[in-house]
Order: C-alpha cells, then sequence, then structure tokens
C-alpha cells in the first residue's frame, strides 16, 4: 500500500529543493489568505467588492477604518447616534458624509508645562484629553510631522496604550486567558485544567521530538526536529487554506485553540520519527561500497514505515470523516472535523514529499561526511593522496547516479540560501499584511477585559459631547458616518523613543518599499532567480566532484585515443592471440589448455583496463620494427613523451638502462600498460621468457590502487583460490567467512567445525583488548639518564605529555600506554595505541616519531639518541612473549559450546576423547616444545587463509596466530574455546584498498570505517577470524581424536578391514576420477595416525 | 585433478600429493553440506546475557508503584466521570452513578470505607486485569503490531478522553443519545488506533455492560442515552487503565 508514496518520497528525495520551495512557496500563498482571514476578516475579497470607491481601497485608509468603531445618523435632526457594524458602516460609507473622530489622551509624565499640539479640528478639550474630528485620517499625523521640525514645541510621541512601552507581555498572557475562559460557555475550572493539560502535553509531545531524534545518533538533528515541526505546520496552514477558501467551511480560532494541542497530541509526530530514524540507522549500517543515493534510503524507508503512516491517519481520517457527516448539524465540530481530516492528507502528502526532501538532504550531507572520513583515514594510514582520493571517490560514486558528493561548504551555501529564501518570504509576507494587521489582533488582546471599562479603546458609544454640539454641519444633507477610532496616547518624545521609531521607521519603510508595485514583483523575480541559482550551484557542484572524480578515468580515456591513432590491421584479436600463444616459445604444456579461457576473458570482460592493455599489446605487435635507442631519443627530443612511444620502443629504453624499471608506472602514466612494459623488459633483462607468456596474469586487474599503496615494481598478480565456510553464527549473526588457501581439506574441515558450532548456537566473543603497539628503542649517554627518563615515561606526568604529543598527530590514534623496559643504557618503549579501523602500523609509527621528536626538544631529553624507531618491543612479526602475555592489535576471546550428541554425529568423536587429547596435544604437547602462545592445532592455517582473502598482512600470522585451545565438558557437552591475543586487523588501508579484498570484506559487512563508532569494524574483524579459528581447531581436534578412535576400534577386528579395503581402493581409482578421493580418504583413514605429520 | 591421471596411485605418491589435512579426515569431509533451515532455528546467543531476570524484591518495587499510580488514577477517574456532562439531559454528576452504587454496595455489604479507597481500588482492578489477561488468555495472540505502550502513548489516550469530554460539554448537540453514539462509534475507532488486542476489546466490553446493568435501575425518563454514555464511558477508561497497567508492568 505504501508503494506510490514510496515512490513520491523517492521523486522528492531526487529533488529535494525543487520540493522544498515550491512547498514553502504554497504554503506561504495558504498562510498569507489564511493569516489574513483570522486577524483582519476576508479584506481582500472585501476591498475588491468596494472597487468602486477609491477610499477604502486605500490600503492605509481601509485598515484605519476597520479598526474604529462606527456611528450613524440619518440626517441631522436625528437625535440616536445609532452604532453600526463594519459591514454596514462600508456600505453606507460612499453616500454618507463621513468624519473620522480621534480621541488623544496626551500624558505629560514629568514635565511641567507640556506644550500641546494645536490641531485644526479640536471639538473637545479637556485635562489633556483631546478629540478631533476629521474627514483626512492622515491630519493627526501631519500636525506631528509639522510639529518636529519646531524646536521649541514639546515633541510627542504615540505609545502603546497606558503608556506602557511595546508589549506587555503579562498583559497578553493574562488578557489571553481571561479571554479563552470567558468564551467558553460555562468557563469553570476544570475545563481549563483540561485545555491547559493539552497544552502541557503538546509541549512535551514537542520536546519528545526532539529528544527522540537526537537519540538516535549522536549528532544532533535539530534541523530534523525543527522540519518535523515545520513539516505539521504546512500541512496545517494548507489544509486551513483548503477548508477556508475551497469548502468553504470556516473554523473559528476559537475551536482552533482549543481543539489543535488534542489533534497534536494524538497524531504526534510518531511516524515522522520513525521515517527519519529509519533512514538514518539504514545510512550508518550500510556499508561504504553499496550503492547509497539518499532518494533510495528514503524510497526504502518509507516503504517500511510508510504502512503504519497511512494506517494511522486513515484510521483517524475515518474518524473525522464519520464525525463530520455523523455531526452535521453541528456545525463547530464538523467543521473542525473537515479541517482535522484536511490536516490529516496534507500530513500524509507532505511527509511524502517536503519532509523525505529535507531528510534526503540530511543523509547527504552524512554521505559526504562520510567519505571525507575514507579519505582521511586512507591518508593518515600512509596511503598517498592520489590513491586515497581514487578509493574513496570510487567507494561512494559506485552508481551511476551519483550526483550526491557535494562539497560540504556547497551545501552550507545551499541551505544558507534556502533558509534566507525562507525568511524572506515570511517577511515579505508580513510587510504585505503589515504590522497594524497584528497590532489589531494584539490591540484586541491588550485591551480584552471582562470588568475593566476604562481602558477598553473600542468605546461603545459616543462621547456625549458629540451628541450635544452639531457645529460641524455646513449645509451638507448626507447622512453623517462617524468612525471612533481607538483611544490614541500621546507622551513626551525620550532619545530612546527616537532611536525605536528610527528602528520602526526603517522597518515600516522596508515593508512599504516591498509592497511597492514595482518592488514588489522585482522582489518576486529575484527570489526566483535565487532559487535557480541554488539548483544551478547544486549541479555545477555535482559536475564538479564527477569530474575529479573520474580525472584518472579521463587520463586514460586520452591514452587510448592516442594509442588508437596508431594504424593497425583490423584482425580479431582473437585470432591474434592464438596465433601469439602458437608462436610463444614456452615449454610449458598448459597453453593450450589456457587458451579458450583466455579468450573468454578478453571478451567477455570489456573494461577499462584491460582495454587498453589490449590494444596496447596489438599495437605493439603490428608496429613497425622497432627503432634502435638513438632512434628513440631522437624521437623523444623532437619532444615527444615516452608515454606516446609504441611499448617496444619503451621496452628498448629499460632493457638499455635508459629508464629505470620502478618509473614505468609514472613516465607511462597507466599502470596496466607499466606492468606489461617491465614483463616484456623483464623477460630480456633477466632472461626468463616465462614473463612473456600469461601464465602469470596481469590483465583486468586495477593497478591504480596497488600504485603507492600495496605494491611496487609489480608484474602481475598471483591469483589464489578462495573458499568460503559458513553459515557461522557469531553472536547471533550468521557469517559466510572467505578463505583463500591452496590447502586442500581445511575449508572442508573448517565447514565441518562451523556445522557443529551452529548446532550448539553458534559462537560467543568477547574481545578484551584493542591497542596496536610500536617499540622504538632510544639510547642515553649513562645508565642513570636511561633510568630517569624510564621513570619520567612511567610517571602520570610523562604519559599525559606523550599522550597529548601522540594524539595530536591523529585523527584516529589515541594512545592507550607506554611500556618501557631498559636494557643497559638502552630503553625501549613500547606505545599502544588505538587505531580506528585501520591496522594501524603506519599511524602509530607517525605518532611515535613525534613523540620522540617531542621528548628531544620539548620534554628536556636533549641527550636522547632514536636508535631506531621500531627496537622489536613491539613486537612485530617475530614471535614474541610479550605479544602473548601483553596482546597486540585485537585480544578475542571466542567460546561455542557444542552438544554430545553433535560432537558424536557431525564430528564423529567423543566428548571426553576431544578433552583428553586438547589437553595432551595443545596444552601438553606445546608445553613440551616449549611453545610461544602455539597452544593449538592449527589456528595459523586458519587465520593466514582469512587474512590473504581480506587483505590483511600475511606476515602478521606470526604473533596474530598466537591461541590457546581450550576444551572441557560441561554437562556432557563440549565447550571449546579459542584466546587470541594480537589478532593484528584492518578493514581500511593497505591490502583491503584492492577490489577484490575489499569485496570479501563486503561479505563479512565489515568493510571500510565504521560510520559511527571508528574501529568497530576492524573489532568485528578480529571476532570473526577468532570464531573461523576455532572451527577450524574443532573440526581437527575432533578428527584426530576420532582417529585415535578409529584405531582403537581397528584394533578389536584387525583381520577383515584392510583387505577388503584395498582392492577397492585398486579398481575405484584406476576407473573414475569422482570416487578416487572417497577411496583414498577411507583408505588413509585406517592409517591416520601414522600419517599424521602435523 | 586432470594432472593426476598420469600419476601413479600408490600409496606413498598418493601420501606425497595429498595435503596432510585428507589423512586425518574422514571421507565425509569433504561433503558435508549446510543445512540453511537449521540456522532459523538457533536461538539468539545475545538474549540470555542481555536479559536480567528481575528479583522478587525489584518485582514487588514495581507493583506497589504501580499500585499507587492505579489509585490515584482511579480516584483521577472519578473526578473526571463526574464532571462529565453536556448541555441537554446529562446532568453534572449523573455519569458517575455506577461508581457510587459500588462504593454504596460496599459500604452496606462489605465493609464501610471511604468512597475514594473503593474508587482506588477499582483503578487498580481495571489496571491489573488487563496485563493479567494478556499473559493468561491472549498470551497466544501477538498483537503487539498495533499498540506501543510508551509514555506517550498513554498521554495520547489520557488527552483524547479528555478532548471527548470537552466536546461532549461544548458543543451544542442535538440530543444526548447523539453526543452517546457519536462517542460509541468513535471508541470503536480509538479501540483500533490506540489499542487493538481483543484482551482490552473483551474485557472493556464485559465491564461498560456491568457498569450498565449497576445503573440500569437508576435510569429516569426512559434516558436511555445515559446507558450508552456509561457505556462508552467505562469502555475507554478501561482502555486507558489498560495500557497504564501495561506500561506500569512491563518490566514484571
Amino acid at each position: 500500500m505504501a508503494k506510490p508514496f514510496a515512490a513520491t518520497a523517492q521523486f522528492s528525495a531526487k529533488h529535494p529543493i525543487h520540493v522544498i520551495l515550491s512547498i514553502l512557496f504554497i504554503t506561504t500563498v495558504a498562510y498569507l489568505s489564511v493569516i489574513q482571514y483570522y486577524f483582519t476578516g476576508f479584506q481582500f475579497s472585501s476591498s475588491s467588492l468596494d472597487s468602486t470607491n477609491s477610499d477604502l481601497t486605500d490600503y492605509e485608509f481601509s485598515n484605519i477604518f476597520q479598526t474604529c468603531t462606527h456611528f450613524y445618523k440619518e440626517s441631522k435632526k436625528d437625535t440616536e447616534w445609532n452604532q453600526i457594524s463594519l459591514a454596514q458602516a462600508r456600505e453606507v460609507y460612499s453616500e454618507s458624509n463621513h468624519f473620522f473622530l480621534y480621541k488623544l489622551k496626551f500624558d505629560p509624565k514629568d514635565l511641567t508645562a507640556p506644550i500641546l499640539p494645536i490641531f485644526n479640528n479640536t471639538v473637545f478639550d479637556s485635562n489633556n484629553t483631546k478629540y478631533i474630528l476629521d474627514q483626512n485620517p492622515e491630519v493627526i499625523n501631519e500636525q506631528f510631522l509639522a510639529d518636529k521640525s519646531l524646536n521649541n514645541v514639546t515633541q510627542w510621541r504615540q505609545v502603546n496604550h497606558q503608556g506602557r512601552n511595546w508589549f506587555d507581555l503579562a498583559r497578553i498572557v493574562t488578557n489571553l486567558y481571561e479571554l479563552g475562559t470567558n468564551h467558553i460557555n460555562e468557563a469553570d475550572s476544570f475545563d481549563i485544567i483540561i485545555i491547559s493539560m493539552a497544552y502541557v502535553t503538546m509541549v512535551y509531545t514537542i520536546f519528545n521530538l526532539f529528544v527522540k531524534l537526537n537519540q538516535e545518533s549522536e549528532q544532533s538533528n535539530y534541523w530534523l526536529g525543527i522540519s518535523t515541526i515545520v513539516n505539521s505546520g504546512c500541512s496545517l496552514v494548507l489544509s486551513l487554506y483548503v477548508t477556508q477558501c475551497y469548502l468553504d467551511r470556516t473554523v473559528p480560532v476559537l475551536s482552533l485553540i482549543e481543539g489543535l494541542p488534542f489533534l497534536i497530541v494524538i497524531l504526534g509526530f510518531k511516524n515522522q520519527i520513525k521515517l527519519a530514524t529509519n533512514a538514518l540507522k539504514k545510512i550508518e549500517k550500510i556499508s561504504i561500497s553499496k550503492k547509497i543515493t539518499p532518494d533510495k534510503i528514503v524510497h526504502d524507508a518509507m516503504l517500511e514505515e510508510g504502512g503504519r503512516l497511512i494506517q494511522d491517519n486513515l484510521l483517524c481520517l475515518i474518524a473525522f470523516i464519520g464525525c463530520s457527516i455523523y455531526a452535521k448539524n453541528l456545525s463547530i465540530l464538523s467543521n473542525f472535523c473537515i479541517l482535522s481530516s484536511m490536516i490529516l492528507i496534507f500530513e500524509v502528502f507532505l511527509t511524502c514529499t517536503f519532509y523525505s526532501a529535507v531528510i534526503s538532504l540530511k543523509l547527504e550531507i552524512k554521505i559526504i561526511h562520510r567519505s571525507t572520513i575514507i579519505k582521511q583515514t586512507l591518508e593518515e594510514d600512509g596511503v598517498i593522496p592520489m590513491t586515497a582520493e581514487a578509493i574513496s571517490n570510487a567507494k561512494e560514486n559506485k552508481s551511476a547516479n551519483s550526483i550526491w558528493l557535494l562539497p560540504p561548504t556547497t551545501l552550507a551555501v545551499g541551505k544558507l540560501i534556502l533558509i534566507v529564501c525562507f525568511l524572506f518570504i515570511h517577511f515579505y509576507n508580513f510587510g504585505l499584511g503589515s504590522f497594524s494587521n497584528y497590532q489589531n489582533f494584539v490591540d484586541y488582546i491588550m485591551n480584552y477585559s471582562s470588568d475593566n471599562d476604562t481602558i477598553i479603546t473600542h468605546p461603545k458609544a459616543l462621547p456625549n459631547f458629540v451628541k450635544l454640539i452639531n457645529t460641524m454641519d455646513n449645509g451638507d444633507k448626507r447622512p453623517i458616518l462617524i468612525s471612533l477610532a481607538p483611544t490614541q496616547y500621546y507622551e513626551p518624545t525620550k532619545k530612546l523613543h527616537e532611536i525605536e521609531d528610527l528602528v520602526f521607521d526603517i522597518l515600516h519603510y522596508i515593508s512599504t518599499a516591498i509592497r511597492d508595485r514595482f518592488i514588489s514583483k522585482l522582489v518576486f523575480f529575484a527570489l526566483i532567480i535565487s532559487a535557480s541559482i541554488n539548483v544551478y550551484l547544486l549541479h555545477a557542484a555535482r559536475i564538479h566532484i564527477n569530474y575529479t572524480a573520474d580525472d584518472l578515468l579521463r587520463k586514460k580515456d586520452s591514452l587510448l585515443k592516442k594509442i588508437r591513432e596508431v594504424p593497425s590491421r583490423t584482425v580479431t584479436s582473437a585470432g591474434k592471440k592464438s596465433k601469439k600463444s602458437k608462436n610463444g616459445k614456452n615449454k610449458s604444456p598448459t597453453p593450450l589448455k589456457n587458451e579458450p579461457m583466455k579468450q573468454t576473458t578478453i571478451t567477455s570482460n570489456p573494461s577499462q583496463s584491460s582495454l587498453s592493455s589490449v590494444t596496447s599489446s596489438e599495437s605493439d605487435e603490428n608496429s613497425t620494427p622497432a627503432h634502435t635507442v638513438e632512434e628513440i631519443e631522437e624521437i623523444l627530443k623532437s619532444g615527444n613523451e615516452i608515454k606516446d612511444l609504441q611499448d617496444k620502443d619503451v621496452t628498448t629504453l629499460v632493457v638499455n638502462n635508459k629508464l629505470p624499471l620502478y618509473a614505468l608506472e609514472k613516465k607511462l602514466g597507466d599502470t596496466t600498460r607499466a606492468v606489461l612494459v617491465r614483463r616484456k623488459s623483464l623477460a630480456v633483462l633477466a632472461d626468463s621468457p616465462v614473463l612473456s607468456t600469461e601464465r602469470l596474469p596481469y590483465k583486468h586487474y586495477d593497478y591504480d590502487r596497488v600504485f603507492g599503496a600495496c605494491c611496487e615494481n609489480v608484474i602481475g598478480y598471483m591469483p589464489l583460490p578462495v573458499g568460503v565456510i559458513g553459515p557461522l553464527v557469531i553472536d547471533g549473526v550468521p557469517y559466510h567467512i572467505p578463505m583463500a588457501t591452496t590447502e586442500g581439506c581445511l575449508v572442508a574441515s573448517a565447514m565441518r567445525g562451523c556445522k557443529a558450532i551452529n548446532s550448539g548456537g553458534g559462537a560467543v566473543t568477547v574481545l578484551t583488548k584493542d591497542g596496536m603497539t610500536r617499540g622504538p628503542c632510544v639510547r642515553f649517554p649513562s645508565l642513570s639518564r636511561s633510568g630517569a627518563c624510564k621513570i619520567w615515561l612511567d610517571s602520570v606526568e610523562g604519559q599525559e605529555k606523550i599522550k597529548k604529543a601522540f594524539n595530536s598527530t591523529s585523527r584516529f590514534a589515541r594512545l592507550q600506554h607506554i611500556q618501557t623496559a631498559l636494557a643497559g643504557d638502552l630503553l625501549f618503549i613500547r606505545f599502544r595505541t588505538t587505531t580506528g579501523d585501520a591496522m594501524g602500523m603506519n599511524m602509530i609509527s607517525k605518532g611515535v616519531e613525534f613523540s620522540l621528536k617531542q621528548m628531544v626538544e620539548e620534554f628536556g631529553w636533549e641527550d636522547m639518541e632514536v636508535v631506531s624507531v621500531s627496537g622489536n618491543y613491539c613486537t612485530d612479526k617475530k614471535p614474541a612473549a610479550i605479544n602473548w602475555i601483553e596482546g597486540r592489535g585485537k585480544s578475542v576471546v571466542a567460546e561455542a559450546t557444542i552438544p554430545g550428541d553433535v560432537v558424536r554425529k557431525v564430528l564423529k568423536s567423543d566428548v571426553s576423547a576431544l578433552v583428553e587429547l586438547n589437553i595432551s596435544k595443545n596444552l601438553i604437547g606445546s608445553a613440551m616444545a616449549g611453545s610461544v602462545g602455539g597452544f593449538n592445532a592449527h589456528a595459523a592455517n586458519l587465520l593466514t587463509a582469512v587474512y590473504l582473502a581480506l587483505g590483511q598482512d600475511p606476515a602478521q600470522n606470526v604473533e596474530s596466530s598466537n591461541c590457546i585451545t581450550l576444551m572441557r565438558e560441561v554437562d556432557g557437552d563440549l565447550r571449546i574455546s579459542v584466546s587470541m591475543p594480537c589478532i593484528e586487523v584492518g578493514t581500511i588501508g593497505g591490502g583491503t584498498v584492492l577490489e577484490p579484498q575489499g569485496a570479501m570484506l563486503d561479505l563479512l559487512d565489515v568493510r571500510g570505517p565504521h560510520p559511527t563508532t571508528p574501529g568497530a569494524n576492524a573489532r568485528q574483524l578480529a571476532k570473526i577470524i577468532a570464531c573461523a579459528v576455532m572451527t577450524g581447531e574443532l573440526s581437527l581436534c575432533a578428527a584426530l581424536a576420532a582417529g585415535h578412535l578409529v584405531q582403537s576400534h581397528m584394533a578389536h577386528n584387525r583381520a577383515k578391514k584392510p583387505e577388503s579395503a584395498t582392492p577397492a581402493n585398486m579398481t575405484t581409482t584406476a576407473t573414475t576420477d569422482s570416487t578416487k578421493p572417497a577411496a583414498d580418504i577411507k583408505r588413509l583413514q585406517e592409517g591416520a595416525v601414522t600419517c599424521i605429520k602435523s | 585433478m586432470a594432472n593426476n591421471n598420469n600419476l601413479k596411485t600408490e600409496d606413498s605418491v598418493s601420501n606425497l600429493v595429498k595435503p596432510t589435512l585428507y589423512s586425518i579426515y574422514d571421507k565425509d569431509v569433504t561433503t558435508s553440506s549446510t543445512d540453511y533451515s537449521t540456522l532459523r532455528n538457533i536461538p539468539n546467543v545475545n538474549e540470555p546475557i542481555v536479559r536480567k531476570e528481575k528479583k522478587l524484591h525489584q518485582q514487588i518495587i514495581i507493583i506497589i508503584y504501580a499500585t499507587v499510580v492505579l489509585f490515584i488514577f482511579g480516584n483521577i477517574f472519578a473526578v473526571l466521570c463526574n464532571e462529565l456532562y453536556d448541555n441537554l439531559t446529562l446532568k453534572r454528576g449523573i455519569l458517575s452513578i455506577t461508581l457510587h452504587s459500588i462504593a454504596k454496595y460496599i459500604n452496606d455489604n462489605i465493609i464501610p470505607v471511604d468512597k475514594n479507597i473503593v474508587f482506588g481500588i477499582l483503578g487498580i482492578l481495571c489496571g491489573f486485569i488487563i496485563p493479567i489477561c494478556d499473559n493468561v488468555f491472549f498470551a497466544r495472540y501477538n498483537y503487539n503490531s498495533n499498540s506501543s505502550n510508551d509514555f506517550q502513548s498513554i498521554l495520547k489516550c489520557l488527552n483524547s478522553i479528555l478532548g471527548i469530554s470537552l466536546g461532549i460539554k461544548h458543543l451544542r448537540w442535538k440530543s444526548s443519545m447523539q453526543a452517546s453514539s457519536a462517542w460509541g462509534l468513535l471508541n470503536i475507532i480509538m479501540w483500533l488506533y490506540f489499542d487493538g488486542s481483543l484482551s482490552t476489546l473483551t474485557i472493556g466490553s464485559v465491564i461498560s455492560f456491568v457498569s450498565c446493568v449497576i445503573s440500569f435501575n437508576t435510569i429516569t425518563n426512559d434516558n436511555y442515552s445515559l446507558l450508552v454514555y456509561i457505556m462508552d464511558f467505562y469502555f475507554f477508561s478501561l482502555l486507558i487503565f489498560g495500557k497504564l497497567g501495561r506500561y506500569l508492568l512491563r518490566n514484571c
């Protein structure tokens, strides 16, 4: 059901700015109309009715006119003045003699001799109060303006009622309260309690919205909360507009004030919160290498949460529509119900459009943030910036719709423009509505009072003197209409007031200026232009980003074109290839077999790099005979670059020592071509024709990622078979773990371990430590100095200082501890630090170097001599007890319980036999051998296979495979645990930047830096590896124990088995391939123990 | 494997060519397949670690706390139903005849206590009955999808009953029957929106029926709208008490 809504959401998420702007624009239009209605009635429509009357159509005049109380007298002779309504006054206005009656009250304050201004038409004057009767509404202001130029006259200024300045908030509140309570028919305290409770809950609901949104992530979701409220506000405004203007159902302010809090509380923002948090969680869950676009995420989130949103709103909609139909005759209730149902409809619509657009903007910011983190991590880990950029861009940029990489600054500008636009529209709106409209409302509230008649500025009757004096009759026979304006209060002007006036004048000036016919259009066009510039900027930013991301590819393209310009025969590459391999001089018996495979790979994978390499090799073959070195040098002198030469010529240069092998990548600019040339050159230089064959593959590989990060002098890549084990349930989550190995049976045996562990409910892991180490060696002139330094380093002060220096070098590296050891005057310092998601050796080395430098320069150890940044006290890639004891990298303990019958059925062993074997072999055996950390069956086997598959440093298997395997019997079940104190892994940098290795990390969903908690991915990887080791341990120990069982079993009936087995073996091996291993294994099984070599 | 064709199959050759591990394992090791269906039945290992068994005294504290809160709410609702009236036949205090007759019955026949205590105890009973029913009679229905028992939703419920009472009071209804049946229809939607559980529906119906019966003899002038009012009010009250009870006893 949510599908169409999800599609709408996706569309809006794709064009966030367009959607947000257009919705805000529509809302603003609706808002204008609504606000006009609520504060001044249907002003637009009424003034258009009076279009024949020039006075009433005047905006200012009309404003003043409608704030007045109107009195009417048919003729002069009438003694009674009738009070008439505004509408009646409008009707009679045109044919009557109209006057404004102003009541001005002057408050002299502390002035001893105030000079009151003199007005021409003063009808009554007593005790600082003046009544002025005039036809021109501007007369008072004109008089005051005239007075302003005179110096000797007291300057008066209008103040707000009763001489109070500006808004008196407390009064407004109390008056509002009175207003509210009095309007309820039977105002009793219980109703007030109910309504105030509704308001309190409404405030709580809004507060809760912010709290819940902020709970979801560490980053503040303040703007998301605001936009949720704006979303609901927009739906309110739009629905008010629709109900008023199209459905012609007006909802009085009072019922809005009473009903809205209930509506807000009952509807709440639950579904919006769910939608937002769902989308935010999705972007956190999705690992970096998956294709992510905000619109897709919003679409999915809407698909998941939209159903509930629609269900809730539909239920309420049914209730409200039912109510409005049921209570047709109760206009207040039915109108409010119609309004509520409109709100519900608009809320769903706006959540699909406006809110989705806002969420997508938010997601966009997160994506940008993440790509920056990847780049930084890679750079800190020592990958050269260009490669880092290529990797981080490629990772985020994979999808075809890669338009979401905006630089933060552009986005900030975009947001700023958006906000300014929004504010401007509203400012404009306020200007158009004129401040006076709001002032009226405030007036109304300010002066509202149930019991105090003295401050009423809307007198209900004309003052008596007007009735007495009829002096202004000047022969005009028309009826008389007097508009009694609200009382105006004046007091002497002070300095502060002048400033206030100035500000108000400026504001007023701006608002009138905006209202100007010409300027208003200009402003409107400016808005449109700003919006289009905004959109244009976004697109420009996208194009720019795309350009930098594809920079490398562009370079390749240009290179490709140049190569193609070399004339070549049009022969199919397949034919060429076969000819070439037939002519090949290699003595290998396999080229024929390789042939078809090669062709298919070439034809089926026309990727950029393969195309380039194939073309270059072709052009090489087809070219005219090679030039001599002198000729090539001539060509180079004539302005050509090395990369413009043919491969053969470059090879000639290399062979003749004119071009070093290592510089090929830089000189040629194409890494794949560099590899090809290097192979050709080496084939000559090393006299190894094997390099001119394709036995070591080199095509279809992204050498751009290798260059500067993984390997130098590249001549190809070594394919390794990759197997997979799993699913293995680790802490409740199933994993499929890849293993690159050439040892048969290893994957199969681990697979069996997985099966056994799963049937016991999976493995449980605990990570006890996470800190990479580096142990530099320093020397002092004397032992005492060395000792002093050691004591200083061990002290709190020393640790703190070093930590500060160390931490300043990296965003991710945080020094945990410094351990020291003294050997003569040599001091060994072992730094242990967190490294985020990188394995971190480069990161930590940088920090160590800086810390040592600071020690010499700042901390008073000038006589310190750094012997080596790595003093083998780390200890990296060498067996060492310190690693085993103190740990290095991640220290993980994994445990699993395998039910007794699973041990018997799946592992074909016995719990007690396994426990005994473990003690004898893994504990006593290793102790006898004097092992350090080698209390396991074959941890290194599994660990290295996983390391190779996941792009970890295989050399670190030395200490990483330190492991103690423990087994014991618990209630007839087997409990196995592996404790591995130094698993050194990373999910970014090193070999993980290569695509195949990265893909395998994706299989485990741990690729790249963790979006929220740095280091979480690497820690998870360490846990997975420990569990993989455990499967191997379990399986091998079980097999060994089973072998023992078989042997003891055979001791009982030794006679039959060997004889029956041997002939079977002979026959099967002679006939088929497939049955052979089975037979072999059966036979070998019998002699299991004697064959064990490990 | 193809190359193996050329090799002799003597034991020693075979042993050299084959990886060591093959010699240790039985023949099934390469043919074992994974049963993915068992994966679904694997219990979540994390759960027993995360879930802490509440100790007895903790449970008692929760129950006492819930009792106190429900007692207070029982009295609040007595006040609320006293204040619920319209400008037609439903007079102030008329809705609370049910509660008062219960209190009277208890005072006369069982033990003389203050009315407020009776109201509080009724509140406690209403609050506890729904969670108990959830766990005893309707445990097999999993209807959590439609109701979330957080603080926010209770607030929503409370506000809706307050809003309804405000509406009943101030709108100019044609007749009391119109207002009461409007509320009755609204109750169905409210139940769907806020709760949707069978236990609330059943118990609510029972309670509204019982309250109807209790106050039946007090009805005068064929004022059946009052009966509908009583049913509406007590159904909705039970809905709120049910939510409150579930919320308070969620950790028990």
